[in-house]
């Protein structure tokens, strides 16, 4: 299994930059490329996961089919702490 | 008795038997107790026979829209704190159509008296079924059995917060007097619910209907004891139900002072 | 030399867009130029496409861009047909590899648009094709070199991204390294991360080839957006009392001044009929009050203002137009609500409409709406909508530097008639507390007393029209603006936002053009001798302005805008030739 945190389970790919992501082991910001001696083999156990080329959430029963057609999946997604302070209301 | 500083020149136009005259005749004797002067007293109605009492009264009335009364009495109080604001309305009214500003007012707990002349029916309109008239009551006016059933204003008012909840009876005028006085003098949102006959669409709760089912609450019963009482159709228990103390919307928003100038320069391009 | 440029920055709402238009409208303005940052974006909380579209050098949006800071692929799908030849493109890198069928958050229309046009194709081959000069950042690199040079964690991804994508692109355009440097100072509580984000930008670029911004003569100005605007207008004129219900686009405007109230009592309601109620009460009692809303809203206070209209009550309800019908697209633009406005409220319920042109007229606008409707005691719609509400612009500070005197309340309280009978139809007024009286929705008399007697229906009806009649003496000098050539080929009518769009146009146009811009809506005044040549009606609608118009003039041509989207200076320029050739119906369709 190649070693890379977009392939290890404490990474969270950031929800629009898919080059970037956040370790939850290191609290930091990391390059998708890059990895660790923490690694650890991505798991899919959450009931709900993210599709990174969907940009949804997807249930334990879509995961077969999202996997099937070659989608990037992950236990979860990061957001920017600071969000809030861009959006506007709709 | 001050009485004749509240009566106005105005030809009452209720039907012989409304209930609605004892309910008026209650409230000028509260307003006359409590030595309000008019010019500070102000009945807010809505739509509907029971809120043309802001003709019969004197005061700084205010004739609102069907349902909205109770808005517009909350813009009044919140700026000018000192006016006795009163909301005079049927339970059409506040109950029916007015319900979401009801059950807001219970949110803010703005020191309003609510006042609902409740008689099961809309008298103007010719007398459909009101919202606490129960289902499958037919009365003259109606084509069928009501397909509604009754909405409990009492638990009602309790859920939305209200901080005085009353029931009265509009013919018994002393007790009835007495709890508007109460009401008044409560800080907050207060409510009471008083029964009243519609002489000419509800020929089933009548007079005799509601001498033979009303009863007087000794005391102010504690919370669990109330809400029974609140639910108690057989038998309607009179007087007041709950009072409790809570901060008023006036009390829960800060004012203080700010210094516009300082907004503008955060605004402010820096060269 | 004239400084005058037009550019986007997109990006994903959530991801930094705010900030970075914010600071491009900033470095600008710190320049002394004029500014006008357009704000678009989807009502949506988080990952849908939002973009600003700046303006240098005048106050309308014009087509081609010549620059697109895109800060992601979709950014570059969306506007890079606007882009014009050798104009600047600025990407991430690894954008280039994307197709418009990978992503999401695009609308359909859109990804089938680009297929039709371009093929499917990955964004490098299709931009290979076209001339831009494409500069295209390794946004991934920049992000590693910025992550080892700052001591702490990156939390905030995508603001660093975007400061790094707008910086290069603001360097591009010729603006320098300490003018940016101030505007990310002024943005940001703690800049340094994104201080060295621009300088890592700065860095990449170096050798680029880039304009030239001089700074000229500075200005007292402030950024304000329309609703800041207003709500600032509102302080400055006295408001007591404020009740809102929050929609989208009036909140902010609201918001702002209940952040800044001080003394001023302000309700959030459970409803807009409950808004208006309560601010009605409030006028009642004596104070001064408003309310801001847009078109739903307004649907809902209808009968409040018949009410008023009917127990003579004064009010200033903001009217935010955004595209209609019913919740239509809550986040875009339009001019929808013109009719509904002036008609509003069941009866001959006669009103005041005032519609403001851009930023600065309203500021002016709100405190003549309190005047109005303080001095004939009827409800003022002052409208305005998306556009102005969220686009940035530069204001003068002195357009600030005004007060409205409080309400004072003269009279004799007893016996007090509210509705007296006067010859010029208004009666004094004495607030609830300062004496007996009955304020009502019914027919009444002139102590306020219910009736139906028709001589008393009469009188009244005739006193509110003679109110109304006295409302059109009071503002007839400033019913209406004239712009442009006094012997005119062709005559623009138009109200609101598209102001700035046709002013520019007319002074660009080869034809001789002339442009009448409302003001007030109602009571409508009588323009007939202002016109010269053809009528071309333009607006934001489909064709409300144009049938009140058919009454008083002959109109010859009509430009519709019906895409959500604001009116730009090309796009006018276009409808007048096209009405000179004798067109008589043009769809503008601008806009991304």
């Amino acid at each position: 299994m190649e070693k890379r945190c977009s392939k290890c389970n404490s990474w969270l790919p950031h929800i629009h930059y898919s080059y970037i992501g956040y370790c939850c082991r290191k609290g930091d910001v990391s390059h998708h490329e890059y990895y660790c001696e923490f690694f650890s083999e991505l798991s899919f156990e959450e009931e709900f996961l993210w599709c990174e080329s969907c940009k949804v959430l997807i249930s334990q029963e879509e995961l077969e089919d999202h996997l099937s057609r070659g989608h990037c999946l992950f236990r979860g997604v990061f957001v920017d702490r600071d969000y809030r302070e861009e959006i506007y209301e709709g | 008795m001050k009485e004749p500083e509240y009566k106005t020149d105005a030809w009452i136009q209720w039907c012989p038997g409304c209930g609605n005259y004892g309910i008026l005749k209650a409230l000028r004797d509260a307003v006359s107790e409590l030595k309000i002067d008019p010019k500070k007293l102000v009945i807010v109605g809505g739509i509907g026979c029971s809120s043309r009492i802001v003709y019969y009264i004197r005061g700084g009335n205010v004739h609102t829209l069907h349902g909205r009364a109770i808005p517009v009495a909350s813009g009044i109080k919140l700026s000018n704190p000192e006016l006795t604001v009163i909301v005079a309305g049927g339970d059409g009214d506040i109950l029916g159509i007015g319900m979401g500003h009801f059950v807001a007012l219970g949110r803010r707990n703005i020191d309003l008296k609510i006042f609902i002349h409740d008689n099961s029916v809309y008298g103007l309109t010719k007398g459909q079924a009101g919202p606490t008239l129960p289902s499958g009551v037919k009365l003259r006016a109606m084509n069928y059995e009501n397909a509604h059933d009754a909405v409990n204003p009492l638990l009602l008012a309790f859920a939305s917060g209200y901080t005085f909840i009353a029931r009265a009876y509009a013919y018994h005028v002393k007790e009835l007097k007495k709890i508007m006085v109460e009401a008044i003098k409560h800080r907050g949102s207060a409510v009471v619910d008083i029964l009243q006959p519609c002489a000419t669409y509800n020929e089933l709760m009548t007079k005799d209907w509601f001498e033979k089912r009303v009863y007087y609450l000794e005391s102010i019963p504690g919370e669990k004891v109330a809400i029974q009482k609140m639910k108690e159709r057989e038998r309607i228990p009179l007087g007041i139900l709950f009072k409790a103390e809570k901060a008023t919307f006036e009390e829960r928003i800060e004012r203080f002072d700010v210094d516009l100038e300082k907004v503008l320069e955060k605004k402010a391009v820096l060269y | 030399m004239k400084v005058d440029l037009s550019f986007v920055i997109g990006g994903f709402q959530g991801g930094g867009v705010e900030s970075a238009g914010q600071i491009a409208v900033r470095a600008f303005a710190m320049k002394g130029h004029d500014v006008l940052g357009s704000r678009e974006y989807h009502s949506n909380i988080i990952g849908a496409h939002s973009y600003y579209h700046i303006r240098v050098g005048g106050k309308a949006l014009q087509m081609p861009l010549d620059a697109l800071i895109a800060l992601d692929a979709e950014s570059v799908f969306t506007h890079f047909q606007n882009l014009k030849n050798n104009g600047i493109l600025i990407c991430d890198r690894s954008s280039l590899e994307k197709k418009a069928s990978q992503i999401p958050s695009m609308s359909k229309a859109l990804k089938k648009r680009i297929e039709l046009s371009y093929g499917d194709f990955p964004l490098n081959q299709i931009l290979e094709k076209l001339e831009f000069r494409l500069i295209a950042l390794p946004m991934a690199e920049l992000l590693k070199s910025l992550s080892k040079s700052v001591e702490k964690p990156l939390s905030s991804v995508s603001r660093a991204l975007n400061v790094i994508g707008t910086s290069a692109g603001l360097y591009l355009l010729g603006v320098d390294e300490f003018t940016i440097r101030k505007a990310i100072e002024k943005q940001f509580r703690d800049p340094d991360v994104n201080l060295r984000a621009m300088e890592i930008a700065i860095e990449e670029v170096k050798g680029e080839k880039r304009g030239e911004i001089p700074s000229v003569e500075k200005k007292e100005n402030l950024i304000v957006s329309g609703n800041e605007a207003v709500a600032i207008a509102k302080l400055r004129s006295q408001i007591e009392f404020l009740s809102f219900y929050p929609i989208t686009p009036a909140t902010d405007e609201a918001l702002f001044i209940e952040e800044n109230r001080g003394r001023v009592i302000t309700v959030q309601a459970e409803d807009e009929i409950s808004a208006l109620g309560m601010a009605l009460g409030a006028s009642i009692a004596g104070l001064r009050a408003t309310v801001s809303t847009s078109g739903p809203g307004f649907s809902l206070m209808n009968e409040m203002i018949s009410f008023a209209v009917q127990a003579e009550i004064p009010i200033v309800i903001t009217l935010w137009m955004r595209a209609s019908p019913s919740t239509g697209i809550a986040t875009r633009t339009g001019q929808q609500d013109l009719l509904h406005a002036i008609f509003s409220g069941h009866g001959d319920a006669f009103k005041i409409v005032i519609a403001s042109g851009d930023h600065e007229e309203a500021i002016e606008d709100v405190s003549l709406s309190f005047k109005l409707a303080e001095d004939f005691q009827m409800p003022v719609i002052h409208l305005l909508d998306k556009y102005i509400a969220s686009s940035l612009t530069t204001v003068a500070r002195g357009k600030f530097e005004f007060s409205l005197p409080k309400r004072e309340f003269k009279g004799d309280s007893e016996s007090y008639q509210r509705y007296r009978l006067t010859e010029d139809g208004v009666s004094p007024f004495l607030p609830l507390g300062m004496s007996t009286m009955i304020v009502s929705s019914l027919e009444h008399d002139e102590y306020g007393f219910a009736t139906e007697d028709p001589e008393i229906r009469e009188e009244m009806m005739l006193k509110r029209m003679r109110k109304f009649k006295k409302v059109a003496e009071s503002v007839s000098k400033r019913s209406y603006s004239i712009y442009g050539a006094k012997d005119a080929d062709v005559t623009i009518v138009s109200f609101g936002s598209t102001k700035n769009a046709i002013i520019e146009a007319i002074e660009r146009s080869e034809h001789a053009a002339k442009f009448l811009q409302l003001r007030v809506l109602s009571p409508f005044p009588d323009i007939s001798k202002e016109i010269r040549g053809k009528v071309l009606c333009v607006e934001s609608n489909a064709g409300q302005l144009s049938l009140l118009l058919k009454s008083c003039c002959r109109v010859d041509s009509v430009a519709r805008k019906l895409n959500a989207r604001p009116i730009y200076v090309d796009e006018v320029l276009m409808a007048i030739d096209d009405a000179m050739k004798g067109k008589e119906e043009v769809i503008l369709s601008e806009g991304a």
